[in-house]
């Protein structure tokens, strides 16, 4: 036995030799915390949600087990499908709009030799900074078609045929609640992006201008190569939380005008608690989850095939 | 070193004394909770005030209240009930979206003996309130005490300026919409965004198109009754044209219920067609008299019951309760004069038989209170199928917003009503 002191605390310890693992065994003795969590918080919710969706249950009364209806049901589900590929909308635009917007605002604050760009980096990204309710009571202020800031301004500039019920109208209301979703998450790509351009040795850009490239040939063939790994946590981080749209859409629309706004996350919430259809609402949020696997999963494989290209 | 010694050892002391204190102090002490849907401050104070005037009576008691709103409500007490936790007492909907699917999953207490026993049912008017709450006749799981009146409020100001009358009939109520458009100024307020109020406007005209059989036959979700009928269409069609007309805020999609409240209350509009659990703010906060009558008849022939008097919550106790006396006790308190003239004096619609009936503590309660003089009850299409619920306030938001017609409106909603009120799928 061996005496060691933890915070003056002496400690009565087996012999050295006995706390020498088999290596094969050590690192499965470091994991063993995290798995107890990763299963316990994870792996078990998992297994009870896909135990769920196997019942019909109303979230009160007796479960009755009915096999695989709730994905059948889900299948001809015209709602859900709309619902989803409102969230498709939302993924294809948030890859386009926030990203190519957090890139330039990136490139402008790191590239360029511009005047107190630690204040703008700030400013820029204090919406991220906000609560999504905050963010969604704001928007709904802007939005607002009596006093709301969009159309009071188009008012004063005698634009008032322009002004518009912008949470109302079922052709403008996924725009709407996709600009306001913008205006937060553009932060965060700029600030991944500005960390990833920084990283950038000087040095490639000093020896591409004597090299006599432009600032596209800078652009293409230096800065996209060298911040690639960045780019493709920005679109799958984008395109994750893009499925995941949900208190946005909850306090501003809950998904109307009719379902003209409605996306997965609030579907699966009105279907388990509103609706008490909790074996439906568990079958929504597994194909949800499906979606989400099965996108990032293509995306990492198209990246792979990319990579071996080069 | 010693002092040290000294020191923890009367720590040490200290602490223990308050840990065997604790529970002698907890023994003598009991706190009952109380858990309704409400989450107007007004309404919060009011239980608070109750809650403390009962506890008030017996020493050594407490009562923690806690409000929810309606849709945290309908959410949290089920997990709370199925987790064998929730209140003693609480405040809940009626009908299968709340009580009375309580009451079937064996959360609820069967008040029949008890309330018998104390009188409970004698005390009110609302002898046609189906205290059933979807079950047999025979048995009460629930007790309500005030009903909330569905109508149209309205602007006195403008409608003195402008020489309106109170309507009569659906005609009257039309023209002096119309009149009100013409001088310029919007003549409903609808907080269509939040869907519910918009569907508030259109059951109005579906409760005064047909017999309150029909309604009532289709919240016990009847199958002879249904919702695809010309007595639906009508009230569909009505809604749609008055949407079209302008008489309802043409940025009601866009406008949520408490800005559509607001717009009412500075004056930007001249009616408001709403619940009467709104009626505190009406009375208090606009610097105009407001004013209440119910919404005229779609089907003249009728009787008046439009949006009439509602059952509004139904007090329940937790058959988990570990203080059944205690919780009882609250009940007779809440259903008893003192509790009862509070709610009325705050500006709820009690049914409580009063000897002397306490004067209206606001014009507009009087207002009401004569409204339900001549008017039935009129329950609520929707209040035990929330799947109807919600399909009505998804293809109304569509109707107006003209991307569904009346007929495809009634057809879904029938359709909504075979698959998820009537089937047991």
């Amino acid at each position: 036995m061996s005496v060691r002191s933890l915070f003056g605390i002496r400690l009565l310890l087996p012999p050295a030799t006995i706390l020498r693992w088999p290596k094969e065994v050590s690192p499965l003795i470091f994991i063993f915390p995290a798995l107890v969590v990763y299963t316990g918080f994870f792996i078990y919710p998992l297994v009870k949600l896909l135990e769920l969706s196997l019942y019909k249950w109303d979230g009160i009364l007796a479960r009755k087990f009915i096999g695989l209806r709730h994905y059948q049901k889900l299948l001809g589900d015209e709602r859900f499908w709309e619902a989803l590929s409102h969230n498709f909308y939302w993924m294809i635009a948030a890859i386009i709009v926030p990203v190519l917007f957090g890139l330039l605002l990136a490139i402008l604050l790191s590239r360029s030799s511009m005047y107190g760009s630690i204040i703008f980096r700030t400013i820029f990204f204090m919406p991220q900074v906000f609560s999504s309710v905050t963010v969604a009571l704001i928007w709904q202020w802007i939005y607002n078609p009596s006093y709301g800031a969009i159309n009071v301004f188009l008012a004063s500039i005698g634009l008032e045929h322009l002004t518009q019920g912008w949470l109302g109208d079922s052709g403008l209301v996924l725009p709407a609640l996709f600009i306001a979703w913008s205006w937060v998450h553009y932060g965060f790509t700029m600030i991944i992006f500005i960390a990833a351009i920084d990283a950038v040795d000087e040095v490639f850009f000093d020896a591409a201008k004597v090299d006599g490239a432009n600032w596209w040939q800078q652009f293409r063939h230096i800065l996209l190569p060298s911040i690639r790994g960045a780019l493709t946590t920005i679109i799958l981080v984008t395109a994750i939380s893009s499925f995941q749209i949900f208190d946005l859409v909850y306090v501003l629309t809950r998904g109307g005008p009719g379902d003209a706004s409605m996306v997965v996350p609030v579907y699966m919430l009105e279907s388990a608690f509103t609706l008490r259809k909790v074996g439906y609402g568990a079958t929504v949020a597994i194909a949800m989850g499906v979606v989400i696997v099965g996108f990032s999963v293509l995306f990492l494989a198209l990246r792979g095939v990319y990579k071996d290209e080069d | 070193m010693k002092a040290n010694s000294k020191f923890m050892f009367v720590l040490l002391g200290l602490l223990a004394l308050l840990l065997m204190a604790a529970p002698v102090a907890a023994q003598d002490d009991v706190t009952l909770t109380f858990w309704f849907e409400g989450d107007a401050p007004a309404t919060v104070e009011l239980f608070q005030q109750v809650a403390d005037a009962f506890a008030a009576e017996r020493p050594g008691v407490a009562v923690e209240i806690t409000s929810y709103g309606f849709d945290d409500f309908l959410r949290v007490m089920p997990l709370a009930l199925d987790g064998g936790e929730g209140p003693d007492v609480a405040y809940v909907p009626w009908g299968l979206q709340a009580l009375g699917r309580y009451a079937l999953a064996g959360h609820a207490v069967e008040l029949t003996e008890m309330a018998e026993a104390n009188g409970w049912l004698d005390r009110y008017e609302m002898s046609d309130i189906r205290l059933t709450n979807g079950l047999t006749p025979d048995q009460i799981y629930g007790i309500p005490f005030e009903n909330v009146t569905i109508g149209v409020f309205y602007n006195k100001e403008i409608f003195a300026d402008l020489g309106l009358e109170l309507p009569a009939s659906l005609e009257d109520f039309e023209a002096i919409m119309g009149a009100i458009l013409d001088a310029g100024i919007t003549p409903v307020s609808v907080g269509g965004r939040d869907s519910w109020p918009l569907a508030h406007v259109w059951l109005q005209l579906v409760h005064t198109a047909m017999p309150i059989e029909v309604i009532t036959g289709i919240e016990e979700n009847d199958p002879a009754y249904r919702l695809d009928t010309p007595e639906f269409l009508a009230a569909t069609e009505k809604t749609l044209e008055w949407a079209q007309a302008g008489y309802l805020d043409p940025n009601m999609l866009s406008t949520g219920f408490v800005d559509a409240n607001n717009l009412f209350i500075n004056g930007d509009v001249a009616m408001n067609i709403g619940g009467t659990w709104v009626m505190n703010d009406f009375a208090d906060l606009p610097e105009f008299a407001v004013g209440f009558f119910p919404t005229p008849q779609l089907d003249p022939a009728l009787p008046w019951h439009a949006g009439g008097k509602n059952p509004y919550n139904n007090l329940m106790i937790n058959s988990a309760t570990e203080h059944m006396d205690l919780a009882i006790a609250f009940v007779d308190y809440m259903l008893g004069e003192a509790a009862q003239t509070a709610f009325w004096d705050a500006g709820h619609i009690t049914a409580y038989q009063f000897d002397e009936m306490p004067p209206p503590s606001t014009p507009l309660l009087a207002d009401v209170a004569d409204a339900n003089s001549y008017t039935g009850f009129g329950y609520n299409i929707g209040v035990t199928c929330s799947a109807l619920n919600l399909a009505t306030w998804r293809t109304l938001q569509e109707l107006v917003g003209g991307d569904i017609s009346p007929e495809e409106l009634i057809a879904t909603n029938q359709q909504v009503y075979e698959e998820d009120c009537l089937s047991d799928e």
